[in-house]
């Protein structure tokens, strides 16, 4: 056996082998011809390998022509196959010079056919022998047929298709390039191989082993590599899509599920598709009728005959968004108003139409309902309410803060804040709607700040904010509740008055109580001026040069006179109703004035004073004649509460220094006011005397509260009450 | 008259100043106080005098002074001067003894007139409990022998009958009755009767 005999079968069964995979491929997949077009290709390999194996070794020349006939058959079947091949693979050539190759070598293998040996050889004189190595091959000799040209231009064409495939393929991305180059630079070195040798035979010189036939293998084998490639990579793209599209399902499934329980409605229209499709539930929410495929009939089939042309204008407008939203009223058919949300998202054209819309429903009639309580609620509200964003513009005015304004119907949107604000005040608002910004706390702007605004007619009125921050959308925003406090105030004012009124009414019933005392008060100067006056009288008549002494007399008169006149102006001080002066005063003084108006009084009543002023005390601001009667009516009120016994009856007033000014207690020594009583003492109406309008202690609580201060009583450790006043310092 | 004291009483030392200097102006010696408890201290019950008081005083009043002074047996006479006069007042304080009860403005005729009542009534009260003394005083330098007959005369008894009711005869009686009227300084009866009322010595 030589080597030619091993290495030809071999060849031939690995192309059979070849064939047999590719034809296997086919039969899995019929789509795919190539795998066919390679298989028969790579038989017919098999059969030529034979067939020129047999040719080798055939001595006689009729055998050897007829064997060279027979090989052009599997030839030309290579060559229309992997011509296929190539150009279903790669589709870089020219279709005609494919087609031409083709017909050429159909045309060829006719001819071949028809000749009368074969299409290379006219007649075969002789077979020669070459020596391969150590193997004896047979070749023929003979005169050339000239029809042999047929195959060459075929193969002329063949060449330059496939260069101009590669010369094409070279440009394409580097994976299809491989195979481009391997493929057909593999197929014109064959080729090349086989006119070559073509060539060679017809001169006579088969000493070069150059047969076509090993290298056909090669060229399927390379063939056969790229197409197993490819369908390596698709069987792979196969497998990825199924595995994609497993997961779509899932997802799908999933969403399905999800949507169909909290009631949420998943529709999709697609243009190049299935055309409008919804779930069960949208069925259900949007009540349309079923099977219906229009999207608009399916979306807007029970809106309102009304407002159906507004909605679906607004649904073409949103759609031009890639995410859109609308809301809308539709009318079911049991006659149930529901408010219905869309939203989804939308591939469009380039020219804008929508090709792929794709939708969430939900049934927002709740929502809605809510809202619009709230907003009665809100426009409702007896408060003016403002929504203020941080540049201090209004984005939302409830009625009330329209009318309290003077804006009347009009709404206050759009407006800026500072405009309700008189100019005088507007830089300070600005610096406290800064401040706020800086440190958002919940705030009310009391009447302590006595915030003025302005309504849009000008006029100024006094207000009470309460400010509270908010985020909306992400922005800082604040909302403040007014309120008109014109009414408040004016009320306030006339409570004032009253107030007042009542304060002198117990001045003047108080001075009725000290009539005794006042009239003593008086009564003394008076007394002296008239002693005095007579005594200088009878000076001058005994000796009318005692001038110097009855100087000194009528010096005393005269101040005698002017006691006699403060008396009368306290009096008048005490009659006069406004009491609104504010002095710094010595309570110390106060005291002293007090116990000196009252001194007669006392007298008459056998109670015995004592006074504890401390001497260091800060001064305090206030009205002299108010402290004077709060202190007279707790000095009548303790003598009132002493025993009837002489000997205890004491009534104290002390001044102390106190955290916040000056104390003053006025205390006797009675029985005590009870436990429960401490309190109520201080309310008006609360008399513990048969005939008392219970009135002085009220008052004195609010002339006290007046000057800042605070009132209480006590009871005392050694027995009997007493009542102290606070007032704070002087500034 | 000169050793005579007007005592004023009054808290007010405008109407204190004004009284003493009224008062002065008419020759008397005025011994002005601003409170009770200035007067006590500085009073002395023997010098002859009367007191101005001033009823409405802090601490003790005029009247509790009054009281006092009765209590201690002192017997100058009050005048009461006062801002406010109410009846109440002034029946409690004339029935307690005060001569005079003046309100303020004080006229000073009214009261330089109460005022020489009240000193004449002192000196006159004086001049009587020293008679009264002094009576007394000779009364006790008796024997208690003589004191009997005296009695006994004062009863209007002769001199007979005395010795009849004493168990004494007559002689002795004369003796003891010559002895007594020597020591009692008196040369009639009805002069030993005038001293023996001084005395307050009573008959049989």
């Amino acid at each position: 056996m030589n080597w030619v005999a091993l290495t030809w079968p071999m060849l031939a069964a690995a192309s059979l082998v070849l064939g047999l995979v590719h034809g296997l491929v086919w039969l899995s997949q019929r789509r795919l011809h190539v795998h066919l077009a390679l298989a028969v290709a790579a038989f017919a390999v098999a059969a030529l390998i034979l067939l020129e194996m047999v040719a080798l070794q055939t001595t006689a020349p009729r055998t050897l022509g007829e064997l060279i006939r027979w090989m052009h058959l599997p030839v030309t079947v290579v060559v229309v196959a992997m011509v296929y091949v190539v150009h279903v693979s790669f589709g870089y050539g020219a279709r005609w010079l494919a087609w031409g190759a083709v017909s050429l070598r159909v045309l060829a293998l006719a001819v071949n056919f028809a000749s009368a040996v074969n299409l290379n050889f006219r007649e075969i004189s002789g077979v020669e022998q070459t020596q391969w190595w150590n193997a004896t091959v047979h070749h023929p000799v003979g005169t050339l047929n000239p029809w042999l040209l047929l195959t060459q231009a075929s193969n002329a064409i063949l060449l330059v298709y496939l260069a101009q495939s590669l010369f094409r393929g070279m440009q394409a991305p580097e994976t299809t390039r491989n195979s481009v180059l391997v493929v057909c630079g593999g197929w014109m070195l064959l080729i090349v191989v086989m006119m070559t040798s073509a060539l060679l035979m017809a001169m006579g010189l088969p000493r070069i082993p150059l047969t076509a036939t090993p290298s056909f293998l090669v060229v399927m084998l390379a063939m056969s590599w790229q197409l197993g490639r490819d369908l390596y990579r698709s069987e792979r793209l196969t497998q990825l899509l199924q595995d994609s599209e497993l997961r779509r399902l899932r997802v799908q499934k999933d969403l399905e599920l999800a949507a169909s329980a909290p009631g949420l409605g998943l529709w999709s229209w697609d243009a190049n598709g299935d055309g409008y499709v919804e779930n069960a539930n949208n069925r259900e929410m949007l009540d349309s009728v079923p099977g219906s495929r229009d999207l608009r009939e399916a979306l807007f089939g029970r809106v309102d005959a009304d407002e159906r042309e507004a909605v679906e204008l607004g649904f073409a407008q949103a759609l031009r968004h890639g995410t859109w939203e609308i809301d809308y009223r539709i009318v079911r058919d049991d006659g149930d108003s529901r408010w219905i949300s869309l939203m989804g998202s939308v591939e469009s054209a380039e020219d804008g139409t929508p090709l792929l819309v794709r939708g969430v429903t939900r049934d927002v009639t709740r929502l809605k309902n809510e809202q619009e309580v709230l907003r009665v609620l809100l426009e409702a509200a007896p408060s003016a309410l403002l929504l203020v964003d941080a540049s201090g513009r209004i984005r939302y005015s409830n009625q009330q803060a329209s009318r309290v304004f003077g804006f009347g119907e009009r709404t206050m949107v759009g407006l800026h804040v500072e405009t309700l604000v008189p100019m005088r005040l507007a830089e300070r608002h600005l610096e406290h709607r800064r401040h706020f910004a800086a440190h958002p706390v919940p705030r009310e702007m009391g009447r302590a700040m006595d915030i003025v605004a302005v309504r849009e007619d000008g006029t100024e009125f006094p207000v009470e904010i309460g400010l509270s921050p908010l985020t909306l959308a992400n922005q800082p925003h604040v909302v403040a509740s007014i309120t008109d406090l014109t009414e408040r105030k004016e009320m306030e004012m006339e409570m004032e008055l009253e107030r007042e009124g009542i304060a002198h009414l117990a001045r003047v019933t108080m001075l009725g109580e000290l009539s005794g005392s006042l009239a003593h008060e008086l009564n003394q100067p008076l007394a002296a001026i008239l002693s005095n006056a007579q005594a200088a009288q009878r000076m001058l008549r005994r000796d009318p040069s005692e001038i110097g002494e009855v100087q000194a007399i009528l010096g005393d008169i005269v101040d005698n006179d002017r006691r006699a006149g403060q008396v009368i102006a306290r009096m008048r001080g005490m009659l006069k109703k406004e009491h609104r002066e504010q002095y710094p005063l010595l309570m110390n003084e106060v005291v002293q004035e007090s116990i000196r108006l009252m001194r007669n009084d006392l007298l008459n009543r056998r109670v015995a004073w004592r006074i504890d002023l401390s001497p260091g005390i800060p001064r305090v601001t206030g009205d002299r004649i108010q402290l004077q009667q709060v202190l007279l009516n707790l000095i009548f009120n303790a003598c009132d509460a002493l025993p009837a016994e002489d000997k205890d009856r004491i009534v104290t007033v002390r001044t102390l220094r106190s955290e916040r000014g000056v104390c003053t207690e006025v205390a006797d020594s009675g029985q005590g006011i009870p436990e429960a009583m401490l309190e109520s003492i201080f309310k008006p109406f609360e008399s513990t005397k048969p005939n008392g309008m219970g009135m002085g202690l009220a008052v004195c609580r609010t002339i006290v509260r007046a000057h800042g201060g605070h009132i209480w009583a006590e009871n005392r450790e050694a027995g009997g009450a007493k009542v102290c006043f606070d007032l704070p310092a002087a500034e | 008259m000169t050793s005579t004291v007007v005592h004023v009483v009054d808290d007010d030392t405008d109407v204190l100043k004004a009284l003493t200097r009224v008062l002065a102006s008419e020759g008397l010696a005025v011994s002005p106080s601003q409170s009770t408890r200035e007067f006590l201290d500085r009073y002395d019950p023997e010098i002859p005098g009367c007191i101005v008081l001033d009823l409405a005083m802090p601490e003790m009043s005029g009247l509790e002074l009054q009281a006092l002074l009765e209590q201690q047996g002192v017997a100058h006479p009050v005048i009461f001067l006062t801002g406010c006069g109410d009846i109440q007042s002034t029946v409690r304080a004339m029935k307690a003894g005060a001569i005079d009860f003046l309100t303020k403005p004080v006229d000073v005729d009214a009261l330089l007139d109460a005022v020489r009542r009240g000193i004449g009534l002192d000196l006159e009260t004086r001049l009587q409990r020293h008679g009264r003394c002094e009576a007394s005083a000779l009364v006790m330098t008796l024997t208690p022998r003589e004191r009997e007959v005296l009695r006994h005369v004062l009863a209007g008894r002769l001199n007979k009958q005395i010795a009849a009711d004493l168990g004494i005869v007559e002689k002795t009686i004369k003796v003891h009755r010559g002895r007594m009227m020597q020591k009692l300084g008196v040369r009639s009866v009805a002069e030993l009767v005038r001293l023996a009322e001084r005395a307050e010595v009573a008959p049989v």
